[in-house]
């Protein structure tokens, strides 16, 4: 192997996203040679739509965080008729980063304990305080805005920033939760208060999931890539993934990939780690079917794909008399509650949910109906949306999703993608236990929407568009026979062949997924880092 | 593939009732055929891959006298294709025309304080933090869970 053969690299990374960044930084600050794999583009910051005056017709269109709607080229066909919560994703180099609200949550100590502490699921192979040092540098890395002190988590080292403004709603809010004795905190936010690391701070335009122009939100293309690159990492972008390959011993060599011209090109590694999310990540497995593999790479367990979990939303609307100007400031950030985070015996559900507080969108979104909102089409559209837009504070319930094997991401027998490659399937049920935390969460939050003033409180039981969080399909685990990876997301099957998304959740926990994706790809690039010389890499750096 | 020219595809007279049928306005917000709106529409329609398509099927399934009916009427006609992917992608077509238009931006930021402009590149003043509001949340004692 040569570090200059573009043949051929120390480690292959396949997608570019949050996981992938963030991994390929690490192996290349350790002077491991990485090629990344990525089948999006590029995008443009200064041309993402925020700056146009139809920007809000992109949210609908070549912006919609859906790739069923949004049909880019670069997009995969998602086959979602077997679930009621539609995929949402993104792309491209940065991956669904390009698109996210930027809500920098942890895990609890809890959420890796889940069986040991209420006897559902399983636990993780690692716990908080092993993950906790990847936890704070990857909160350096992007750069954290939010507050020491939250009584829900443990003590940590000092945010690098302050948090955002509150805004009208979310303040009513937080001094409703203080008279009902709930639990709330400004949230943590990878959205840059003041300038940092090179990057601007936030102008407080609004539409974070636009993509942000001036590079405050924390995309993996701003934050992690450049920095790999500058230490040698390779993208190669338009580049499709077909199979991962594997040598005469079952161990990972590479990936045969498809360029624009559907010419095919075999990227040979060392090593191989997926980043691909919690949907490609389990299909590219699916589809790399052999002799030694034949129910798809390192699927001896049969549990390739399966055990997917979406974080369902639950979503509870209120609606003040007043104008309190919900359109203004970034749309996911504000406060959140964790009151009802932890299992509560009292209570008819196990394990619990947190609330993010966010605030209103802009006309479009807000007329097509934004979280929850009641404006009919004809006569009476235009008086309801003036006592709708503007006049929102929402409560997001995100509901832990427990892991069901039947929940699972298969290849779909009647869709394909552009290069005839069977498109993924997710089939996924929204269970019991979910349905009575989204019951409970809709009551609690419309008292507290109640007494932050609200005259009316909109609801949804279950927000179909909100499968942004793709967890658990190739999940970690130390018995081979429940699990796909180990803690250090290396495969049971394959030595050589890693795992750096969301698919390595054992869990959902219930908090954004995107620190913790980052979080473990920092450790599973470490643990590649330490383990190369018995994986045939140098140990140059 | 290219999507077809929609006003070569689609039946301007029924698309100008349909719209105002969404979008009939209340005296101070316009409606569509006051706007023209149908316009803008057939500009924009074709910028969703089989947006044309679906306009062109939900005109085809309304009743042959729609355009000469009542306000009320025709809400009656298209209540039972609501829930239909054509009826939403005429919905999203016909708001996201009309909340772009010229006099509804000006309805906007007269009688919601919404500005219009692109958030970018001038954005807004972004408010530091007002730690004060914290006094009584910084009260409760640590209650997350050890494990």
């Amino acid at each position: 192997m040569s570090a200059h053969d573009s043949n051929s690299a120390d480690v292959l990374v396949i997608g570019a996203g949050a996981g992938g960044g963030a991994a390929s930084w690490a192996l290349t600050q350790a002077g491991l040679d990485v090629v990344c794999l990525e089948r999006g583009d590029w995008t443009d910051p200064p041309n993402y739509p925020a700056a146009t005056p139809n920007w809000e017709s992109h949210r609908v269109r070549d912006f919609h965080p859906s790739p069923n709607i949004r049909r880019r080229d670069t997009d995969y066909p998602i086959d979602d008729s077997t679930s009621p919560i539609k995929p949402l994703m993104f792309c491209g180099v940065g991956g669904s980063t390009i698109m996210w609200t930027a809500h920098h949550p942890r895990f609890h100590p809890s959420d890796f304990r889940v069986k040991t502490l209420d006897g559902v699921a399983d636990d993780w192979p690692l716990t908080y305080d092993e993950l906790a040092p990847y936890y704070e540098l990857n909160d350096r890395m992007v750069g954290v805005s939010g507050l020491n002190g939250d009584p829900s988590m443990p003590e940590r080292d000092p945010r690098p920033l302050p948090p955002l403004a509150l805004g009208t709603g979310a303040a009513r809010l937080a001094a409703a939760y203080d008279r009902l004795g709930y639990h709330w905190w400004p949230a943590d936010s990878s959205v840059l208060t003041r300038d940092y690391d090179g990057r601007l701070a936030c102008n407080n335009c609004g539409p974070c999931e636009l993509g942000c122009t001036r590079g405050s939100k924390a995309s993996s293309d701003i934050t992690y890539w450049p920095k790999a690159i500058a230490k040698g990492a390779r993208v190669v972008t338009r580049a499709v993934v077909r199979e991962i390959t594997i040598d005469s011993e079952g161990r990972a060599d590479g990936a045969i990939w498809i360029d624009d011209e559907s010419r095919e090109h075999h990227q040979r590694a060392n090593v191989v780690v997926l980043a691909a999310n919690g949907v490609g990540t389990p299909r590219l497995m699916l589809l790399s079917t052999s002799a030694r593999f034949p129910n798809g790479l390192a699927n001896d367990s049969g549990l390739v794909g399966r055990n997917l979990m979406l974080h369902p939303v639950a979503v509870a609307t209120g609606v003040f008399e007043d104008n309190i100007g919900s359109f203004h400031g970034p749309d996911g950030l504000t406060i959140f509650s964790q009151e009802f985070y932890e299992t509560d015996s009292e209570r008819d559900f196990v394990r619990g949910y947190g609330v993010q507080v966010t605030r209103g969108q802009g006309p479009l979104i807000s007329a097509l109906g934004g979280f929850a909102l009641d404006v009919p089409w004809g006569r009476g559209h235009n008086d309801r949306f003036e006592q709708l837009f503007g006049h929102v504070a929402t409560c997001a319930i995100l509901i832990e999703d427990l892991p069901h094997e039947s929940n699972r991401v298969k290849l779909s027998d009647t869709v394909r993608d552009r290069f005839d490659l069977p498109a993924p399937q997710m089939v996924y049920e929204v269970d019991e236990n979910s349905r009575r935390m989204a019951k409970h969460g809709i009551e609690r939050s419309s008292e507290a929407l109640r007494e932050a003033g609200a005259s009316e409180v909109l609801t949804i039981d279950v927000l179909p568009m909100a499968g942004f969080h793709l967890m658990g399909t190739a999940r970690m685990g130390d018995d081979p026979t429940r699990s796909v990876v180990d803690g250090a997301g290396r495969t049971h099957d394959v030595p050589n062949l890693f795992i750096a998304d969301g698919s390595l959740f054992t869990t959902s926990a219930g908090v954004n997924p995107t620190p913790t994706i980052q979080a473990l790809a920092l450790k599973v690039a470490d643990g590649i880092v330490s383990a190369r010389r018995d994986m045939d890499m140098p140990s140059h750096g | 593939m290219a999507e077809p020219d929609a006003s070569n595809v689609l039946d301007r007279e029924r698309l100008e009732a349909l719209l105002e049928t969404l979008l009939p306005g209340n005296g101070i917000w316009p409606g569509a055929l006051e706007l023209d709106l149908a316009t803008e529409v057939l500009e924009r329609v074709g910028m969703a891959e089989g947006h044309t398509d679906s306009i062109g099927r939900l005109l085809d399934a309304l009743s042959p006298d729609f355009q000469t009916s009542t306000q009320e009427e025709r809400e009656a006609v298209l209540q039972p294709l609501a829930g239909t992917t054509d009826f939403a992608a005429a919905l999203l077509v016909a708001y996201d025309a009309y909340y772009v238009h010229e006099r509804v931006l000006s309805l906007l930021e007269e009688r919601c304080g919404y500005v219009t402009r692109p958030p970018q590149p001038q954005g807004f003043e972004l408010e530091p933090f007002d730690e004060s509001i914290l006094a009584r949340a910084r009260e409760r004692e640590p209650f997350w869970r050890q494990a």
